[in-house]
């Protein structure tokens, strides 16, 4: 009975996933490596895909050894049949597919009129036809079963913005207003959903990896998070599936701090914040990064040392959303009071 | 997708319209499509499902004679006819679909096979054919087809002086219909003339270049001539052949056994000859108003030529494999319904292919049984039975049924009803909606029609592999005289015909003529008892080696 319970329950709470099928694209590092475990830890069977062969055997041990059934599938995103291909070994191995993670990105740093216009193309075909092609290959699957999750992982940048990576943000937005689309045309499908999970800054090796025309080191402005929490938020959104959720505390924040702000002047703070925050001084070289072909890959981007999931900016922004709460409460109190004194009458 | 119609109430089915009829429920299936509705069929399928387990708990002869005075309450009293107008019927029909341009409209004979080519397409259908059940004395015996026949002469020359436009077919199968009969008689009318109408409707929704497709059912069957444009059909397709209606067998000798009746084989009337079959035949007086309106309008007219009601399936199953794929629909999936359980609406909501059949009988399922050995690549198999009441003959036997749903890679079964299922599994009818959307659970969007020339490319690409055929109308090609004439003159003119017929060189080049020949030439008579094999014994393949796709 115990190992029932332990079984089909994480942490006293009903385990959904189990025996589920989810693919992840982009699963030999970062975000996506982190969802293998997290799907592997919960009993899911997952197909990896990515470039780099030797990085996803790893994973498959590693989830194999969460005790999950695990597959690999090498996969270049940019191409069409070989996502086609991923879709078909997977369905094929395992008769159907419940989840299907689109994670693959890359990332270009660099003023955007200046950045070569083959890079801008080579992360819009990995970051949006990556997408495109993974809902196209996911989603005839999940009409012929009558259900399935389709989650995008976007970025918080999808909504907030930010220089220096315009080819990014783009692609970010674009995966946000597809998934946005999808999910109006598949609004009928009960069991069908599609969401978007918007992570902020996450403590992966994008990076190091990214392309990078700035002639700066690139570092991940803080707050940093962990890799782990971002898969956590992708498989419980694959559980309780939202339209749409940010992964990172200040998400919410920037997004209704941009709301209230005047635009000239959130354009500004953003700019200086990552100016401050997202370069370093020191000189580096030119590079395409992973645009091209695959890099090392790791769950980490080696900045543990620096990630904070309260920073004294976080710490001020809550202290200041809790002061604004207890001032509303007060406020709700008083005007109950007074309402129910006059109620007598 | 709701679109506004002429008026609601125009599309309640007029009283004296039987809503267990084939044309009914394949209009009202296309029409309920064509207005972006759900389609729940006809019949007692509206009914909830929990109702559908009650009725079956009920004893055999009780279902049976629920089943008779279901048929009762639709028929009307014969001193009603004269009240009837072609024209109700004909508003029925167009107030059933939107009123907005479509690329082509049908005309002309039912099948269900075409409800979902004309789904397809996205145009309407104006059936030439309806069903009126009229009451009969009961004290008549089922088994008594003279008799009835001479009963019906007075209550039909009340419907025929109002309707010139119209042409009757009593039709009176003791087989298929045995139930019903009991208390009703079956009045199928063709419409010789389209009438206002169908004419204004066709001129509001056809622009100009529009094309008319005609479904013409080349199915005749033996018949008596009672009266001007009133003839008598004994029997019907699907269950013993002509010759066993007419002469009886030894099937037909148990079947009556089995009902107790009291003769060993039916008193049918002699026959005159032969016309278009009663329910499912084309009359092609109708060319005569459709050739004016095609050349008024600017209309060009294409015929769906075809022999038998089925044999339209397997051209449209490989029509919507073709159209799912360059949808990217797997197409997997085989949905055989059969009579009026068509579902267009379910049918491509859940992405499967269609096969219809006209009935459950040996013929049907030969047919289906061909198909699939021919494109053996079905994972699932779906079969939707209509309850035909009794244990008519050639009906088949629900292991028959079996035997073809093991075909299925995957999984096949039964929709409304299990391997338990009997003749009377009336539940059925009202389960087969439920468990079609509840045991398929794949969910694809409602298309945007076809196209016609997407249509005209999968037909010029099936050419020679279907047994039906598109043909360019040509005035030549058609006898669009009365049947009631081209029987008379076929009496007169026999031996004549016959002679013509051996010195007409039976060359390639010829083929079309004979074609064209066995249209004009359909009321020829002849000792038509006997001249048909049995049904179903040995139905042409639906690979199609003898046809010809237009």
């Amino acid at each position: 009975m115990d190992e029932l319970q332990n079984e089909d329950s994480v942490e006293g709470i009903q385990n959904l996933t189990k025996n589920k099928v989810a693919v992840i694209t982009g699963a030999s590092s970062g975000i996506g490596r982190a969802a293998a475990h997290e799907y592997a830890r919960r009993g899911a069977r997952v197909v990896v895909a990515a470039r780099n062969k030797k990085a996803l055997d790893e994973v498959v041990k590693e989830c194999r050894n969460l005790g999950s059934e695990a597959l690999a599938v090498v996969t270049d995103v940019t191409k069409e049949d070989e996502v086609n291909r991923l879709a078909e070994t997977a369905h094929a191995k395992y008769g159907n597919i419940d989840i299907w993670i689109n994670n693959a990105a890359v990332t270009l740093f660099g003023r955007f009129e200046e950045v070569p216009t083959a890079d801008i193309r080579q992360v819009i075909e990995t970051n949006l036809f990556g997408y495109i092609y993974g809902a196209r290959a996911a989603i005839p699957i999940f009409r012929e079963q009558g259900s399935g999750t389709l989650i995008n992982v976007s970025s918080v940048v999808a909504v907030t913005g930010q220089p220096f990576t315009g080819a990014y943000v783009a692609t970010k937005a674009a995966e946000k207003a597809l998934s946005e689309s999808l999910s109006q045309e598949l609004v009928e499908e009960e069991n069908i959903h599609v969401c978007t999970v918007m992570p902020t800054v996450i403590d992966t090796p994008l990076y190091q990896h990214g392309a990078n025309y700035t002639g700066k080191g690139v570092i991940p402005p803080k707050p940093l998070h962990s890799p782990e929490m971002a898969a956590e938020a992708i498989v419980n959104i694959s559980e309780y599936p939202r339209k749409e959720v940010f992964a990172g505390t200040p998400g919410p924040m920037i997004y209704m701090a941009k709301a209230v702000t005047p635009p000239q002047l959130y354009d500004r703070m953003v700019k200086r914040n990552i100016d401050k925050n997202h370069f370093r001084d020191t000189l580096t070289e030119i590079t395409p990064g992973n645009l091209y072909q695959h890099a090392l890959d790791q769950i980490n981007g080696g900045w543990h040392q620096e990630i904070h999931e309260n920073t004294p900016l976080v710490k001020r922004l809550k202290a200041g959303m809790m002061l604004a709460g207890f001032g509303l409460g007060l406020l709700a109190v008083w005007g109950l009071t007074r309402s129910g004194g006059d109620g007598t009458s | 997708m709701k679109t506004p119609t002429y008026t609601p109430i125009g599309r309640m089915t007029p009283r004296f319209l039987a809503e267990f009829d084939s044309t009914s429920a394949m209009m009202t299936a296309l029409g309920k499509y064509l207005r972006g509705e759900d389609s729940p069929g006809r019949d007692i399928a509206s009914l909830p499902e929990w109702l559908a387990r009650e009725v079956n708990k009920f004893a055999r002869q009780t279902r049976e004679s629920m089943y008779t005075l279901s048929g009762f309450m639709e028929a009307i009293p014969p001193e009603s006819l004269n009240k009837i107008h072609s024209e109700q019927m004909s508003k029925w029909v167009i107030n059933n679909y939107p009123k907005k341009p479509v690329p082509a409209v049908a005309i002309g004979a039912s099948s269900g096979a075409l409800t979902h080519l004309q789904v397809a397409l996205g145009i309407p259908w104006l059936p030439q054919t309806f069903l009126i059940p009229v009451r009969r004395p009961s004290d008549m015996q089922v088994d008594q087809p003279k008799l009835t026949m001479k009963w019906a002469a007075d209550p039909a020359r009340l419907l025929l002086k109002n309707n010139p436009d119209l042409q009757l077919h009593h039709m009176f199968d003791p087989n298929q219909d045995r139930l019903r009969l009991e208390h009703t008689t079956y009045f199928r009318v063709k419409k010789l003339r389209l009438g206002t109408s169908y004419e204004r409707f066709i001129t509001d929704v056809l622009p100009p270049g529009g094309t008319i497709f005609v479904s013409e059912c080349q199915r005749k069957w033996p018949a008596t001539k009672v009266d001007n444009r009133h003839f008598f059909q004994f029997g019907g397709t699907g269950g013993p052949s002509e010759k066993e209606y007419l002469e009886g067998s030894a099937r037909v000798e148990k079947f009556l056994n089995q009902y107790e009746s009291p003769v060993k084989k039916w008193d049918a009337p002699k026959p005159d000859g032969e016309i278009p079959e009663a329910e499912w035949g084309f009359e092609t007086s109708l060319y005569e108003d459709i050739e004016r309106i095609a050349r008024e309008g600017g209309y060009k007219v294409k015929r769906i030529v075809f022999e038998e009601p089925d044999h339209p399936s397997p051209f449209v199953a490989e029509l919507y494999k073709w159209w799912y794929r360059q949808r990217r629909i797997m197409s997997n999936r085989l949905v055989a319904g059969s009579f009026t359980l068509i579902e267009p609406y379910w049918t491509l909501r859940t992405g499967s292919v269609p096969f219809w059949m006209k009935y459950n009988t040996e013929f049907s399922a030969k047919w289906l049984e061909e198909y699939l050995d021919d494109h053996d690549n079905y994972d699932e198999l779906f079969l939707m039975l209509y309850p035909p009441g009794v244990e008519g003959i050639g009906m088949t036997t629900v292991e028959r049924w079996e035997s073809i749903l093991a075909k299925a890679r995957k999984r096949g079964e039964f929709l409304g009803a299990g391997a338990e299922r009997e003749p009377e599994d009336f539940g059925s009818l009202i389960k087969n909606h439920t468990d079609f959307k509840n045991s398929i659970k794949a969910r694809y969007p409602i298309p945007g029609p076809l196209g016609i020339r997407k249509f005209s490319e999968f037909v010029e690409k099936s050419q020679g592999k279907s047994k039906i055929r598109f043909i360019d109308y040509r005035p030549q090609d058609i006898n669009t005289e009365p049947a009631i004439d081209r029987i008379k003159d076929s009496r007169q003119s026999r031996p004549a015909m016959s002679r013509k017929k051996q010195s007409k060189p039976a060359g390639v080049a010829d083929k079309q003529a004979q074609q064209n020949k066995s249209t004009r030439k359909q009321t020829e008579i002849t000792a038509s008892a006997g001249k048909q094999e049995e049904q179903g014994k040995n139905p042409a393949g639906p690979s199609g080696k003898e046809a010809q796709a237009g």
